[in-house]
């Protein structure tokens, strides 16, 4: 027994020894004009910090390894120039180069590690609606660098050693944690220590620290404040967009409409007289690249409303080009049978009871079957059929020879059995696709297959 | 009194092993498991090739101090657990390719990376349902869709095959931590997913937990009990005994 007792008050030693020296005061940033320069050289790096700092380099080699940074000149010059906008001419803190980057994934969020690379995903970016609001999350993210947040927050979970939080994140392969799988299925890739503070994101206090910092930083870069609580209003409605098991940290930590409160109150104490916020057609045109690769994602996701009501902002601000009417045509047929928007009844208890087991116990394709029991859904696929026809037919009056708009159409056609009408389109996209296409062979197939589903006698 | 009195401490002495137990072992004990479709395990969908989706695999290292990151070992482990599974296959002469090989399809490196993400982030959405009800694998109720023949490997592929891997692994000074008071141990899970490589519909699913073996050695790990779960879908070498017999 005096053994036991022994290992229990040795436990106890460790966690309180521990405490201590993890324990390091970080100050308050007040409320100001001026961004906070953070700890700066004050700050004492111990070895757990150090092996954090090698650990940010392995991420950044590791999405740079499985191509999950997006590199397009246009896109990657445009953050970097609101990035080093907001930055200004505050000091580098020691052991840190700044990098700003566009991560290819579905969810809204944004991150910045230790050694100074700070990732926008796709999601936010499509998200986000003009360059202002875009200054405010890097300035947040910066903020989290310039005050040691990722050290401190790493200190501190180890403190904690919240080590079957840190296993449930990944709980891909935890038996019985489907909910926490689900919200981390997008950034799988993630190292499940960065996926906890992506997930559960810094303390309460942190992230108010970097909200101020970043409002600050945003400010003296002349940027109009009040776009970061629009921002906040964004985000917030777009949660109600797709059912989510478990809101990302962006979402809920903390409460957003404090946050946008918080954010106007700076802004009626500190916008400047002329402040810059950017074109809305500005914005989309800088971020297309990434919100290209997010309706695809998200059509792999299971999100096809934010789908639908992305590719309608890129259709919005350039009807003529035919790649975005695909796009939204294949929003509209990913669609199927459900609505653009949620319906009054997903809202309730019961109605996001049955979304919450439609997501997490069965698939796209029974989930379809299932919503075609009722007349209205019926009448919703045929709507949005119809709408994605509309669109993909707009592709072809633009651009006759866009070899995608008729695959597109064929896969459409296909789905509502009229063989003959995907065939034609089939073969249209056959002559038109390069020789080195990658689905040349998968088109092919499929037209094997209604050529042979149209000459079967009807049943 | 003194009856009383040990009859108090066997009780709380029970309890101390009940807690120390629960939180040393996982109290769903995971099981070593595969689940197949009818037409591989009864050889009618004969497997000559197979495409190698990119093996993803995570390990955090869990010491006295919490839990760290291991990205650079990480990285060598998918590599070993790929490995593991490929050499299982090629003992079963199944031809061995690489979904990011451009093979002669002429498609830039950029096409076939957009390919294989559009594909990872389908079987990231499927997934969870496989592992939630893999009986549904029999009934061919889960797809990845008919996309995966957009890979150059597809063409002359019979199966994609997915390898993943997530495990922690303590510190010495943990392990024995925990042996006295309980807490985190060893573990870790390797699953391989196969789909059909023309259509995508998923066709088998393994799951394997290891032994006592390190985990930083897959073969030691997850070999045995690999190859057992291979050869229960009739995959390696079963089938090829069988086809020795004559059956």
């Amino acid at each position: 027994m005096s053994r036991i007792l022994t290992a229990i008050f040795l436990f106890a030693s460790f966690g309180l020894l521990e405490a201590q020296q993890a324990s390091v005061p970080s100050q308050p940033t007040p409320i100001g004009v001026h961004p906070s320069e953070g700890p700066g050289a004050a700050f004492q790096f111990t070895k757990a910090d150090t092996n954090l700092r090698a650990e940010a380099d392995a991420i950044d080699a590791q999405f740079e390894n499985r191509a999950l940074v997006l590199h397009d000149p246009g896109l990657q010059a445009f953050v970097d120039t609101v990035g080093k906008r907001v930055l200004g001419d505050r000091p580098v803190p020691e052991k840190v180069t700044y990098r700003f980057l566009v991560l290819c994934d579905p969810t809204v969020n944004a991150f910045a590690l230790p050694n100074g690379s700070v990732y926008i995903t796709t999601g936010l970016l499509a998200l986000l609606e003009s360059e202002a609001q875009l200054a405010g999350v890097l300035g947040h993210e910066t903020a989290h660098i310039y005050e040691r947040h990722p050290y401190l927050e790493n200190r501190s979970i180890r403190k904690k050693t919240v080590v079957s939080e840190i296993i449930a994140a990944a709980a891909a392969f935890v038996p019985g944690g489907y909910a926490a799988w689900l919200a981390t299925a997008a950034t799988a890739n993630i190292s499940t220590l960065l996926l906890v503070e992506s997930i559960y994101g810094y303390s309460r206090e942190m992230e108010s620290q970097a909200d101020r910092d970043g409002l600050a930083a945003m400010t003296v870069a002349g940027y109009d404040p009040r776009a970061m609580a629009v921002a906040f209003e964004l985000l917030d409605q777009d949660r109600t967009l797709e059912y989510e098991p478990r809101p990302t940290f962006y979402h809920d930590h903390p409460n957003l409409t404090k946050r946008r409160e918080e954010a106007l109150a700076f802004a009626d104490a500190h916008t400047p007289a002329s402040s810059r916020i950017g074109l809305k057609m500005d914005y989309v045109n800088a971020v297309a690249p990434a919100i290209v690769f997010n309706i695809n994602a998200d059509i792999e996701s299971r999100r096809p409303r934010t789908t639908v009501a992305r590719a309608t902002r890129l259709v919005d601000a350039f009807p003529g080009d035919p790649q975005y009417q695909v796009l939204l045509g294949d929003s509209y047929r990913t669609l199927g049978a459900k609505t653009t928007v949620p319906t009054p009844d997903e809202f309730t208890p019961d109605g996001e009871n049955k979304q919450r087991k439609q997501v997490l116990k069965i698939t796209e394709e029974e989930e379809q079957k299932a919503l075609l029991k009722t007349p209205e859904s019926q009448g919703t696929l045929r709507e949005n059929q119809a709408k994605a026809e509309k669109a993909f037919l707009a592709a072809i009056e633009r651009n006759p020879e866009y070899a995608l708009a008729y695959r597109e159409l064929g896969f459409l056609y296909q789905d509502e059995s009229r063989f003959a009408d995907a065939a034609i389109n089939y073969r249209h996209y056959l002559q038109l696709a390069a020789d080195t296409s990658l689905d040349r062979l998968r088109i092919g197939r499929r037209l094997a297959e209604v050529e042979k589903l149209q000459a079967a006698p009807p049943h | 009194m003194n009856f009383r009195r040990q009859r108090s401490l066997g009780f709380a002495a029970a309890i101390f092993v009940c807690v120390s137990a629960s939180t040393a072992f996982p109290l769903n004990l995971p099981l070593t498991a595969s689940w197949a479709q009818r037409k591989i395990t009864s050889g009618k969908f004969p497997i000559h090739s197979a495409c190698m989706m990119p093996p993803q695999a995570s390990l955090t290292r869990i010491g006295m101090k919490g839990a760290e990151g291991m990205s650079k070992e990480s990285e060598a482990w998918a590599a070993a657990l790929e490995n593991l599974v490929e050499s299982h296959l090629k003992s079963d002469d199944i031809a061995i390719g690489s979904a990011i090989d451009p093979l002669s399809s002429g498609a830039s490196g950029g096409e076939i990376r957009s390919v294989t993400s559009q594909i990872q982030q389908k079987f990231s959405s499927v997934l969870p349902l496989i592992r939630k009800k893999p009986g549904g694998i029999a009934k061919s109720a889960y797809t990845l869709g008919d996309q995966v023949g957009m890979l150059p490997c597809s063409e002359n592929s019979d199966i994609l095959v997915f390898v993943q891997g997530v495990g922690q692994v303590v510190t010495q000074a943990r392990a024995t931590m925990t042996l006295f008071v309980g807490g985190p141990a060893e573990d870790a899970t390797l699953l391989v997913t196969i789909a059909d490589a023309k259509t995508g519909e998923v066709l088998g699913f393994i799951q394997v937990y290891p032994g006592d073996a390190s985990l930083l050695d897959a073969e030691e790990a997850f070999g045995q009990k690999l190859y057992q779960q291979l050869a229960d879908m009739n995959i390696g070498s079963a089938r090829k005994r069988a086809a020795a017999r004559g059956h």
